[in-house]
């Protein structure tokens, strides 16, 4: 789209593509670009269809409807091993009876690349991935995140347009995964091959990804960039796997001009938000949960007092409940609030003030605030 | 290895201690070793008679006249040969039934499986006498006249019948625990079904076609009750042979043959043991 020179399209388009198994529905009219050189994620929860999809992009799953591009040329018909894309899979699938050296040149072996360049290409995306030199390893010889190397090698090895990573970090532990995750995108960087991600982990997708496709029940929610799912996300249920929403039913919208709307919510009283009427809205009561008011717990503000001084704020929404834990962070920490309602919030609350918090007894009142602004007024499910 | 460990651990020879657990473990021995231990002892016997269990003196020349005989060796060569062939052929047949159930889906799967694993389950005798009237039937019952090897084609085939069945069970749970995302993996790095039947399945394959094709050839070696009723007037296999021996009186010269066959049986499970270990190094 804006991607120079003119005329270039996207990588890959996939265009209204469906795959039904048997009466159960796994992808809905699913369209999206991938652009070359991006990292794309695909993030859902398990079953929402994300793994389906890169499946029927590998060519291991034929789409019941729709279509797929690679630069303009139809890809459903052929089969995998005539694509030019390359998968890491999650289970990493090194052939066990292989050394590493012949893993890695397996794909250019299938290709009839001369034996002289293979032996160099492999030397070379061994290094690329640092495995240099352990090229004669048998797989069992090497750790987990050693074979995900391998993995890495054999698929880049094939210079492919299209890399596609099956949950390529939750197998590691947390500090390799760390590590990983930066040599993914180092790697990236390096060989310019446009990656596509499966992941649940939206901390995955967030620190990896140039776009995030977010999916739910085979249907495609919404697609951005990290920040602009977190900022402007199209429904609470995008916003709460992108971080993490409080969400409040609203019970009740009352237009009082064209820049403010007076909105009474479940737990959260009556206040005033800037902005015209939501698309989809209709004055008056609210089908319950069908909107919903809410905030991040990084914009939870938590005192002891409640606000005193000249009557109630109208830029400031105010909660009472009582303490819960505190899960000390580091930097901040995570502090529960239960509600006089019965549901309990979290509240990110940075050093001094946590440190304040941690001497309050658990169960002692406490006042969860924030700005007006911050709330955010969310459909249900975007249409 | 301290006291605690090992009160949590018991060591690998603590059933030893146990009077009941040893009384079953020398029962064992007796009932399944002794009486082959006794054959082989026995076949170094100086005794003109095989079942005399006085020792008279160490002597080897059971084994010259057991080889000397020209029946039992040509026998002993017809087992042999029903052997190999049979085995190739079971392993073959055991592969394709194995990968063709595991893989596919198809109408009457259930009634398939049951089928092929019929011959297991069903007494050797049924299948000696069905296997001798379908032979009869196509007169092909009586093939001595033929030329080697064809003059063993029925044996052969009844072999192949009854050994199929131990090779695809025994090559399809080992399919069990294949990784069907290397395959995936085979096929996108470019490899078509052939290829990635010969790189990545075959080789996961092989431990159980080694496995397989040692049950095939000992099957196959020492049966008696299906070749005794599919093996013609003039065609003769080894344990039929001994059969026959035995009828008139137990020499040494049986303990020496039996013996022999005992270590082909042993040297072969070695050599197999011994392939399977530089597989897994």
């Amino acid at each position: 789209m804006n991607k120079p020179p003119p005329g270039d399209g996207p990588l890959l388009s996939i265009r209204n593509v469906g795959k039904r198994f048997g009466s159960v529905v796994a992808l809905e009219d699913v369209t999206l670009d991938i652009e070359p050189g991006e990292i794309f994620a695909l993030l859902g929860p398990s079953g929402c269809g994300k793994s389906t999809l890169l499946r029927i992009i590998a060519g291991f799953e034929p789409p019941t409807s729709g279509e797929l591009l690679l630069d303009g040329h139809d890809l459903v018909r052929l089969a995998p091993n005539k694509r030019p894309i390359n998968m890491v899979f999650q289970s990493y699938a090194v052939f066990p009876h292989m050394s590493v050296a012949r893993n890695v040149g397996y794909g250019l072996q299938m290709e009839r690349v001369p034996k002289s360049e293979i032996a160099t290409r492999v030397a070379e995306a061994l290094e690329q991935v640092q495995l240099g030199g352990l090229g004669e390893r048998m797989p069992e010889q090497l750790s987990g995140g050693q074979r995900q190397r391998v993995a890495l090698a054999r698929a880049l090895v094939k210079r492919p347009r299209l890399l596609l990573l099956d949950e390529p970090l939750s197998a590691l532990d947390a500090k390799l995964r760390d590590a990983m995750r930066l040599e993914l995108v180092n790697l990236q960087g390096e060989t310019g091959v446009t990656f596509v991600i499966v992941t649940h982990d939206q901390h995955e997708a967030m620190a990896l990804a140039d776009r995030i496709a977010v999916l739910e029940g085979g249907r495609l929610r919404q697609i951005g960039s990290p920040r602009s799912l977190y900022h402007q996300p199209v429904d609470a249920f995008v916003a709460d796997f992108i971080g993490t929403l409080h969400a409040f039913d609203v019970t009740r919208l009352e237009r009082i001009d064209t820049a403010s709307l007076r909105v009474q919510a479940e737990g959260l009283g009556t206040f005033t938000l800037p902005g015209p009427l939501p698309p989809g809205a209709r004055e008056g009561e609210q089908a319950t949960g069908s909107f919903k008011a809410g905030i991040r717990p990084e914009r939870i503000g938590v005192s002891l007092e409640p606000s005193s001084g000249f009557g109630p704020d109208p830029g400031r929404v105010e909660v009472a409940g009582t303490m819960g834990d505190i899960a000390f962070q580091g930097q901040h920490s995570i502090v529960e609030i239960r509600l006089t309602g019965g549901r309990s919030i979290s509240a990110i609350v940075q050093g001094d003030e946590a440190a304040a918090l941690a001497a309050h007894p658990i169960g002692q009142p406490v006042h969860a605030h924030w700005a007006v602004e911050d709330l955010a007024l969310l459909p249900e499910r975007a249409a | 290895m301290n006291l605690l460990h090992r009160r949590v651990r018991p060591d690998a020879f603590d059933y030893s201690r146990r009077w009941s657990l040893r009384t079953v473990f020398a029962f064992g021995c007796v009932f399944l070793y002794a009486p082959i231990v006794v054959l082989v002892v026995f076949s170094f016997n100086d005794s003109r008679r095989g079942g005399n269990v006085i020792w008279k003196g160490f002597t080897t020349k059971y084994y010259a006249k057991a080889f000397g005989n020209e029946e039992l060796m040509l026998a002993f060569a017809n087992s042999l040969t029903i052997a190999l062939v049979s085995t190739v052929f079971a392993v073959l047949l055991g592969t394709l039934t194995a990968v063709l159930l595991w893989r596919f889906r198809f109408p009457f799967k259930p009634l398939v499986e049951g089928l092929v694993a019929l011959p297991i389950v069903i007494p050797e005798i049924c299948l000696g006498v069905a296997l001798a009237i379908f032979f009869t039937q196509l007169g092909w019952m009586d093939t001595g006249g033929l030329p080697w090897p064809l003059n063993l084609s029925n044996i052969t085939i009844a072999h192949i019948t009854f050994c199929f069945p131990f090779a695809a069970l025994v090559i399809r749970t080992r399919l069990q625990s294949f990784n069907l995302e290397t395959e995936e993996a085979a096929r996108d790095l470019g490899a078509g079904e052939w290829r990635v039947f010969m790189d990545v399945l075959l080789p996961h394959m092989r431990p159980g076609l080694v496995t397989a094709a040692l049950l095939s050839f000992t099957l196959s070696l020492d049966d008696f009750v299906i070749t005794f009723f599919t093996s013609g007037p003039n065609t003769v296999t080894f344990p039929v042979k001994i059969y026959s021996m035995v009828r008139f009186s137990v020499t040494p010269e049986i303990n020496a043959a039996s013996t022999v066959l005992i270590a082909i049986t042993l040297v072969l499970t070695w050599l197999a043991l011994r392939y399977q270990k530089t597989l897994n190094t």
